[in-house]
């Protein structure tokens, strides 16, 4: 099915990079007039991007159904929503947030705890109703290919869900988190990163896990195709001031799962001095019927990132699967009687 | 018991930086050269891979080190596949059931080694790990005890490197053996300086801005670790360890000071001293010299696919304990 996919990802990063310049005039032109704010540089020349960001946001990946071609907010509207998050949040620290009883919210966590509600954490807001630009705004259709290869297996896990650690999902296991991606994308805590730029590299640390990529920007091609890793392999390259990032080698596993020959192009320039503008293009001809992208801000934080814990103390994943022995057991009582 | 401290740690770390510099060889017109914004550039992959045990071998005495006519016998022992006593194989020694250690990165005959002379890691003429005080040794003993019968009742009483938590070649102060997944990647930031281990892909990003330790009540695996440049070294001071990453006994007062620098153009020396005044009656020392290596560093895997280390671990107890129960009716 590759007919499908016209445009080629060169063509579509080129038009995806012009499209801020036009998408973001009306939200620029609105906001207040900012002092002059020159481009930062490394001494040796490189934009400077480091720092310790937040790509914390309540913009959802995909537009809601109902918001359907509109793709940004206008100011009164955005006003409203902030206004919004702002009184949630209140009642969440003064009482906790009302959960539906017996829900996995309503168990999991107390969201009043500090970092588990995003809105005590700073947000990068924005005037786009969904991180994925363009008309549409969502993840384009899965090619027939891909939804026989997913309900392959589907049909094989299923029923088997519950066996074995192997079979839990890769955050359940603590052995990626398909938010830090490539591409980055917030999640509902930790979405915070640190950005580190060497002579020939570029460190991203997320919090996230506290997995870092050590990306080099000497131009040295891919590792080998049959290399493939959890967070594939990642070369960088700077076009004027905006760092740009290619990745492939991913497994199929990670950040989406099912897709076998991802590609994700990156794009993060600096817009201010406490903004990066956070673009990304997803393609992958047998997975998509076209590449997508999306863009966030990211927003300068204090502080610094502290270690990440995943499993310790976390008894979600053996509570899981002893759950499950428990319930087989009473199903075959049952059936034994 | 801070009194038993005969000297600052400050002036240990400088005496051993005094003796790496005596013992290196006379290198050509070799500088270090410099990052853009002017620090030392110890930017690169290195390999930390090496057959010096932690503690000097005991028939060598004060013997700090190898003449070159010892060394070159030594290497020519190893290379042939010969691994005599003088040398820690660690995990790469000769085991019957777990690996195939002719596979790519277990044999050590092929591993980048640093040249190396000295008899033992530990520097100075003990070359050893100075004794444990009685009431470290006391409440490791208690510690030992309360465990002791629950080794194996779950993962939680299983040690972090089992967990796949902190990996012994990944935890600080740096202790490489001759195990695989040996690579340490140094990139160097305006104000930070970031180490990458292969080994558990665990990354430190080291702030050198001259800010102050975080808040002693946050305790971290790998503690808190803040840096500056003085010369032509990279020194890393650590603190805030948790007590569940204790190294060799330590508690929560250990403190680690890692020196990294550049003798010439192919090593990185990485030296440290730890001192613990609830602990060692002395702050300790050592230096291991690593040799500049081909990258990528490769993700790096540790549970995935590895049924056997843990799972097999707990299971074999559980079996055990059914034999046990049915020998006991």
């Amino acid at each position: 099915m590759r007919v499908t996919s016209s445009a080629t990802l060169t063509a579509f990063v080129i038009v995806v990079a012009a499209m801020p310049v036009a998408g973001q005039t009306a939200p620029a032109a609105k906001s207040a007039v900012k002092k002059a704010w020159t481009q930062p540089r490394t001494p040796d020349g490189q934009p400077d991007l480091q720092g310790v960001w937040t790509n914390n946001t309540v913009t959802p990946l995909e537009r809601p159904k109902d918001l359907t071609g509109k793709e940004f907010y206008t100011d009164a509207e955005l006003a409203a929503g902030m206004k919004k998050e702002h009184e949630r949040l209140d009642l969440n620290i003064e009482e906790g947030l009302p959960t539906e009883p017996g829900t996995a919210a309503d168990v999991h966590y107390d969201f009043s705890e500090y970092g588990l509600d995003r809105g005590q954490t700073k947000l990068a807001w924005n005037h786009r109703t969904s991180i994925i630009v363009g008309p549409e705004g969502r993840i384009p259709p899965l090619t027939p290919e891909a939804r026989k290869r997913i309900e392959e297996r589907r049909a094989k896990a299923k029923g088997h869900e519950f066996d074995g650690p192997e079979n839990r999902p890769l955050g359940a296991r603590c052995l990626a988190r398909p938010n830090v991606g490539p591409p980055l994308l917030p999640a509902a805590y930790n979405s915070n990163l640190q950005i580190v730029q060497g002579a020939g590299y570029v460190v991203i640390e997320s919090e996230m896990i506290h997995d870092a990529r050590v990306i080099p920007t000497d131009g040295r091609p891919h590792i080998a195709k049959n290399i493939k890793q959890w967070m594939g392999d990642s070369v960088g390259h700077w076009e004027g001031n905006t760092l740009v990032i290619d990745t492939t080698n991913f497994t199929d596993l990670n950040p989406f799962e099912d897709a076998q020959n991802v590609h994700v192009v990156e794009r993060l320039t600096r817009v201010d001095a406490d903004t990066i503008l956070y673009q990304f293009t997803v393609e992958d001809p047998g997975m998509w019927t076209k590449p997508w992208s999306g863009e966030l801000p990211i927003t300068k934080m204090e502080g610094q990132l502290y270690e990440y814990a995943c499993h310790e103390a976390n008894y979600g994943l053996v509570n899981t699967l002893n759950g499950a022995r428990v319930a087989e057991q009473e199903a075959a009582k049952k059936a034994g009687k | 018991m801070t009194t038993r401290l005969p000297l600052s740690i400050a002036a240990f770390t400088a005496m051993i930086a005094g003796s790496a510099l005596a013992q290196a060889p006379a290198t050509s017109t070799w500088t270090v050269p410099r990052t853009p914004d002017g620090t030392p550039d110890l930017q690169g992959v290195y390999a930390n891979a090496t057959l010096t045990p932690l503690e000097r071998p005991k028939g060598l005495g004060a013997k700090e080190f190898y003449t070159d006519q010892e060394f070159a016998a030594l290497m020519k022992r190893i290379q042939s596949g010969i691994v005599p006593e003088e040398a820690d194989l660690g995990n790469a020694a000769p085991q019957d059931v777990r690996y195939d250690l002719s596979l790519y990165g277990f044999d050590v005959t092929k591993a980048t080694l640093a040249s190396n002379k000295r008899t033992s890691l530990i520097v100075g003429p003990e070359g050893k790990v100075p004794p444990m005080l009685p009431e470290a040794r006391k409440r490791n003993a208690e510690r030992a005890a309360k465990n002791k019968g629950h080794e194996f009742d779950s993962y939680e009483n299983r040690p972090l490197q089992e967990r796949c938590i902190l990996m012994a070649q990944e935890r600080i102060p740096m202790l490489p053996g001759a195990a695989d997944n040996n690579l340490l990647q140094i990139v160097e930031g305006q104000g930070y300086v970031v180490l990458l281990h292969e080994m558990d892909h665990s990354t430190r990003v080291i702030p050198t801005d001259g800010r102050p330790h975080i808040s002693q009540k946050i305790r971290e695996y790998q503690g808190d670790s803040v840096g500056h440049w003085e010369g032509n070294t990279l020194v890393v001071d650590t603190t805030n360890f948790t007590d569940l990453s204790a190294f060799r006994g330590s508690g929560e007062k250990l403190h680690l000071v890692e020196r990294f620098s550049r003798p010439d153009e192919k090593t990185l020396l990485y030296q440290f001293t730890v001192e613990d005044p609830d602990t060692w009656d002395k702050p300790w020392s050592a230096e291991i010299p690593m040799a500049k290596a081909k990258g990528p560093v490769y993700e790096w895997a540790c549970h995935e696919g590895n049924l056997d280390e843990f799972v097999t671990i707990l299971r074999g107890a559980r079996v055990e304990e059914e034999a046990g129960n049915k020998a006991a009716k």
